[in-house]
């Protein structure tokens, strides 16, 4: 138990990544995260947007 | 003389299509390639018995492909630069009545000016069964519609630049006013934030997209991403 403990410690002081957050200053922020993913609805999918297009 | 039926599409124009024309696609700057062209129908119900077609200035390296319809010959002039090709059958391959479609082919490098249109002037004869000799010309290079005295289109070539499948980058040279007629085979093009495709389905898209507009035309010097 003191084992796991330590390591969740040692975890948070390193910082995992976390996942980010919806930008919209970022690539089409749908496409960052789940690459081949289609747009919702009546938008173009991601694979479709041009390299580095930013909405 | 009979005056094709000639579809030209308000929304996206292409070249219109004649009993002879171009049946191979848009061509490839400053790259060799067959361009091949199609001979729908004879005349007024005879069959076709000769195709001239004349090699535009800067198409180079041309060679004729032999075919199934007859006899293939490169005109040259003086200075043996190839000035034309005669595709011709001699009396006894005729047939009786206009039944048959030709694919007539040449081997020709193009010049190296993308987005732009090559004509290739041609005359069809047509020998009738009774022996009369019908020709069309197929000589109209002003990619307009024939007015009631003006000869047919002319067979043409939409030249675009060479490229791989998925994303292209260009350059875009001269002014870029009909984007279907070059953009054709894309399935979509990217100047900044304006987008255009052939696709209707893809249009739609591109008119629902946040943030993306229509693109309509391009300027020379514009810098476009396309996917193939």
């Amino acid at each position: 138990m003191k084992r796991w403990v330590l390591i969740g410690a040692l975890a948070g002081l390193t910082g995992c990544p976390q996942k980010p957050e919806p930008d919209a200053g970022v690539p089409y922020a749908h496409c960052l995260d789940q690459p081949g993913a289609t747009a919702p609805g009546s938008e173009l999918p991601c694979e479709l947007l041009p390299p580095g297009f930013k909405r | 003389m009979r005056r094709p039926l000639v579809v030209l599409l308000a929304v996206f124009p292409l070249l219109a299509l004649g009993h002879v024309s171009v049946t191979s696609g848009n061509g490839i700057a400053n790259t060799t390639q067959e361009i091949v062209l199609g001979v729908g129908h004879g005349c007024e119900g005879a069959d076709t018995s000769a195709v001239s077609t004349t090699i535009p200035t800067g198409v180079t390296s041309v060679r004729a492909m032999p075919s199934g319809f007859g006899k293939s010959t490169v005109v040259s002039n003086a200075s043996g630069v190839a000035t034309g090709i005669k595709w011709e059958r001699s009396a006894s391959e005729l047939l009786p009545v206009d039944t048959n479609y030709y694919k007539l082919t040449m081997r020709v490098k193009l010049p190296n000016t993308p987005f732009t249109v090559i004509y290739f002037p041609s005359v069809q004869t047509c020998t009738a069964s009774d022996g009369g000799v019908l020709t069309t010309d197929w000589t109209n290079t002003t990619g307009l519609p024939p007015g009631p005295n003006d000869p047919e289109p002319a067979p043409a070539v939409a030249v675009v630049p060479a490229h791989k499948p998925g994303w292209n980058k260009f350059t875009v040279p001269v002014a870029v006013e009909n984007l279907g007629l070059f953009f054709n085979d894309a399935q979509i093009v990217w100047k900044g934030t304006q987008a255009f495709s052939a696709n209707a389905t893809t249009t739609e898209l591109i008119a629902g997209t946040a943030g993306v507009s229509a693109l309509t035309a391009l300027a020379a010097g514009d810098e476009v991403w396309v996917k193939y």
